[in-house]
């Protein structure tokens, strides 16, 4: 191999320096502007590598995945028989009661775009973008369940911010509608490492192991009722006032290759105030 | 005994390097796309960081790093410094082990693999048990099949690249 001059000069220790400090600079500035620049950088110079990346997973096919889908194809189907008698039937419910319709959440399915870093998980590519509908805070599920939430969307790419990620937070409820909390990261955890904790829950309130934990709905970025993950048993218990349980999450980020990304019609967003504190 | 190979001008090396980027973005996706799957981006670092001057290689990895780090933007800027750092470490181990060696060359793309997630889990905050998992079981995995790919990329381009080989 072509061996060029080994001595360490002192122009070398200026780049190295400099771009230690550029790394550095990165790494401490505000998530708002490093989200927007990489969206910047995305779309422009690295738009040919995630056009590639894109095509190449809408492209990737085998006979195990064909058979995944086909069998999620049918249980889906068998679920659904009984679905238009179940809409009617709330329907009607609802109608007794003198409440209005649910508000609709429209789902557009995306590739996830897996990148070989080992922070690949805690944050996601998306194929879909804009063009797509997608905007940032639209929920991000997986045929298993609750995945995350987009952060920042372009016209054809979009980055979501999973549940392994230390800033994910998520209002939760048992599936029983019984007990409420918050769903966060075991801290420093890995995607690979896979659980979740379930804080806030009142200290008289037991849950017991595998119970269903599901969104709660509140806040309006993620519609109600999807599952997050199963209660596996109680992690700490403060000061006698709150317990916090362990929950093994239902969908793994590091192994999904599909998603849907919802977003909320704009009249029901009105339902939601941003903050409440805002209102006048 | 070392074989000189000719060849290796500037031309057929970035062909080598658009190869591996269609490799990274578009052959891995399509075959083998897990947390295993071999790093072509990284393999391209090395072998362009081993034929440049430290400075120059930790520039190149700064900017590999800031393509790691758009794509997963989870702790934007580890990539860029963890890329940097394995770029002016290729750099200046390819000089003190200059052993133009099959083993030492696979070495170099596994260790490199490695350091490069190690720096990334650290700065990313990682637990003791998380880091522990990820260093001892993925990251071994990942660094074998990337210096296998390395090691197949090097060899079948060797003229391009100008590598001298022992045999």
């Amino acid at each position: 191999m072509r061996a060029p001059s080994r001595r360490v000069s002192r122009r070398d220790h200026l780049l190295l320096i400099g771009s230690l400090l550029v790394g550095v600079a990165a790494m401490t500035a505000p998530s708002e502007a490093t989200l927007a620049a990489s969206g910047a950088i995305r779309e422009t110079v690295l738009l040919p590598v995630v056009w590639m990346q894109s095509r190449a997973a809408e492209g990737r096919t085998s006979r195990a995945r064909l058979e995944t889908l086909r069998g999620e194809r049918d249980s889906a189907a068998i679920a659904l028989q009984g679905q238009p008698a179940l809409e009617a039937e709330n329907t009607r419910l609802r109608a007794l009661l003198g409440l209005r319709a649910a508000f609709p959440v429209e789902w557009t399915a995306a590739e996830v775009l897996h990148q070989t870093v080992p922070v690949d998980g805690r944050t996601i590519l998306l194929s879909a973008g804009t063009r797509n509908g997608i905007s940032a805070d639209s929920p991000v599920v997986s045929p298993d369940g609750l995945l995350g939430v987009v952060v920042q969307a372009g016209p054809i790419s979009s980055i979501a911010l999973t549940w392994a990620h230390p800033e994910f937070r998520v209002s939760a409820v048992t599936a029983d509608g019984q007990t409420q909390g918050i769903v966060a990261p075991y801290p420093g955890s890995v995607a690979s490492e896979a659980f979740l904790e379930f804080r806030g829950v009142a200290f008289r309130d037991t849950i017991p192991t595998g119970t269903l934990v599901v969104t709660s709905g509140l806040t309006g970025v993620y519609p109600r009722g999807i599952p997050i993950g199963r209660v596996v048993g109680i992690r700490s218990e403060q000061l006698g006032w709150e317990r916090v349980y362990r929950l093994a999450p239902v969908a793994i980020p590091g192994g999904v290759s599909h998603v849907l990304i919802g977003r909320f019609q704009a009249d029901s967003l009105a339902a939601w105030p941003s903050d409440s504190l805002e209102l006048p | 005994m070392a074989r000189r190979r000719s060849g290796g001008g500037s031309g057929p090396f970035i062909v080598v390097l658009l190869l591996l980027l269609g490799l990274q973005f578009y052959a891995r996706p399509r075959l083998w796309d897990g947390p295993t799957s071999p790093d072509f981006l990284l393999i391209g670092l090395l072998l362009l960081a081993i034929r440049s001057s430290p400075g120059a290689a930790a520039v190149i990895g700064l900017l590999v790093g800031l393509v790691t780090d758009v794509l997963t933007p989870a702790h934007f800027g580890a990539g860029m410094l963890a890329h940097t750092l394995v770029g002016y470490l290729g750099s200046q181990g390819r000089a003190v082990v200059f052993a133009e060696n099959i083993l030492v060359t696979a070495g170099l793309f596994a260790g490199g693999l490695w350091i490069r997630n190690a720096i990334m889990l650290v700065l990313s905050g990682t637990n003791r048990a998380g880091l522990t998992q990820a260093l001892l079981v993925w990251s071994p995995l990942q660094a074998t099949t990337t210096a296998l790919a390395g090691l197949v990329i090097v060899v079948l381009f060797r003229d391009w690249l100008a590598i001298r080989i022992d045999e």
